[in-house]
């Protein structure tokens, strides 16, 4: 899942990146508090003045509408949802956007599921059929409604290369 | 937990700076509209009325909301702490108005009675016969005010601040150790309300100083 901003119609402050808000000091970035995006601001190096948090998703609209902030980092589904969900002209997802380099590799959010350690036979099976149904038609309909479609689908990549990423520590 | 001191003590910061501007906000708005329920002149007693209803009658969180996020798009704009404040203030300022109310209300009708023979004008009344009384019950129940007023203060991560609270809930969600986080959270109110409580005393001990009645002594 990559990222997204959502800006004011015609994107006044011309932010497109993360990079962009890191490099105009006048800029104000909206966030949800306890969100990846506050790490991702954090690594491209967004002072903490030019940050604000939000309690939930709610807030941060309206943080948006009455001008608190220049722009809204969400994952790409947040903010697709929250724009059609509020219906706002003034508001607009900011195209193009390129996500944040993080040790020269474009950050992306990836979905998982947790076991406890004991439960191996559990993972490998959860595995072995999620394996099967994903991508199928039958999974693809049954997302949709949430917004989601084959461009968030992993492809070839493997739980084993994300979990051994350099970025571990973060 | 010395890991959490930073957070925590930036959280504090922005704690304490909320909690005591919006005591002196609270005083002013107290007093304003506590003897404004008591003019003799209706549209005053009408205005503290209101005033006094709509922030007693609507929740502070809602309040913040209003005053943050909406008045901007009718062009009034506060920063995140002077929105704080000020709705926070106006909101323990309207409880303390009836405080003010029922302390100088409790005085008894003669003492007015008397300072009017002795031919004292009102506002001289109010201020050498009627407040020095009245004051020393207004304490107790102000320090009270003043605590929930701390504790109020929670609700400001609504508008973007990092106070105590907010700061405990981030690293409760970096470190997931709840116990640790709340127990140094407690520990920290619990240190400030009995820091105040000790303040609230020490006023009531010096106001009754010399007083007939009312007071501690």
């Amino acid at each position: 899942m990559g990222e997204a901003f959502i800006v004011h119609a015609g994107n006044p402050k011309n932010l497109h990146s993360y990079e962009d808000v890191a490099a105009n000091p006048q800029a104000k970035l909206g966030l949800v508090s306890g969100t990846m995006e506050g790490r991702y601001a954090q690594a491209v190096g967004i002072g903490n003045g030019q940050i604000a948090m939000f309690p939930d998703v709610p807030s941060a609209l309206s943080g948006m509408r009455a001008g608190r902030v220049d722009a809204f980092a969400g994952t790409a589904l947040t903010v697709q949802d929250m724009l059609t969900k509020a219906k706002d002209n003034g508001l607009e997802r900011a195209e193009p956007f390129s996500g944040p380099v993080i040790d020269g590799q474009v950050a992306i959010g990836y979905g998982a599921f947790a076991f406890r350690k004991e439960d191996e036979a559990l993972r490998q099976r959860i595995n072995k059929e999620l394996a099967a149904f994903v991508e199928t038609p039958e999974h693809l309909d049954a997302v949709a409604s949430f917004g989601f479609n084959r461009d968030q689908l992993p492809g070839p990549v493997k739980a084993e290369a994300l979990c051994h990423h350099p970025d571990d520590s973060l | 937990m010395v890991d959490y001191l930073p957070a925590m003590l930036s959280g504090l910061k922005v704690t304490v700076l909320l909690t005591l501007g919006a005591m002196a906000v609270a005083f002013v708005a107290a007093f304003a509209a506590g003897m404004a329920r008591l003019s003799r002149r209706a549209p005053v007693r009408g205005l503290a009325l209101v005033y006094i209803e709509l922030f007693r009658g609507t929740s502070a969180l809602v309040q913040l909301f209003w005053v943050y996020f909406a008045l901007p798009l009718v062009g009034i704009r506060f920063d995140a702490v002077t929105a704080g404040i000020l709705v926070l203030g106006l909101n323990t300022g309207a409880y303390g108005a009836e405080v003010v109310r029922g302390a100088l209300s409790a005085i008894p009708r003669e003492q007015y009675q008397a300072a009017w023979a002795l031919n004292l004008s009102p506002a001289q009344a109010l201020w050498r016969v009627i407040l020095p009384q009245a004051v020393i019950a207004m304490v107790p129940p102000a320090g009270n005010l003043a605590i929930e007023l701390l504790k109020n203060t929670a609700l400001v991560s609504l508008i973007t601040l990092g106070d105590l609270t907010f700061q405990a809930q981030t690293l409760r969600a970096a470190t997931l150790e709840s116990g640790p986080v709340f127990a140094l959270l407690l520990g920290i109110y619990f240190l400030l309300a009995q820091t105040m409580r000790f303040g609230f005393r020490r006023l009531e001990n010096r106001l009754a100083h010399g007083q007939d009645y009312g007071g501690v002594r």
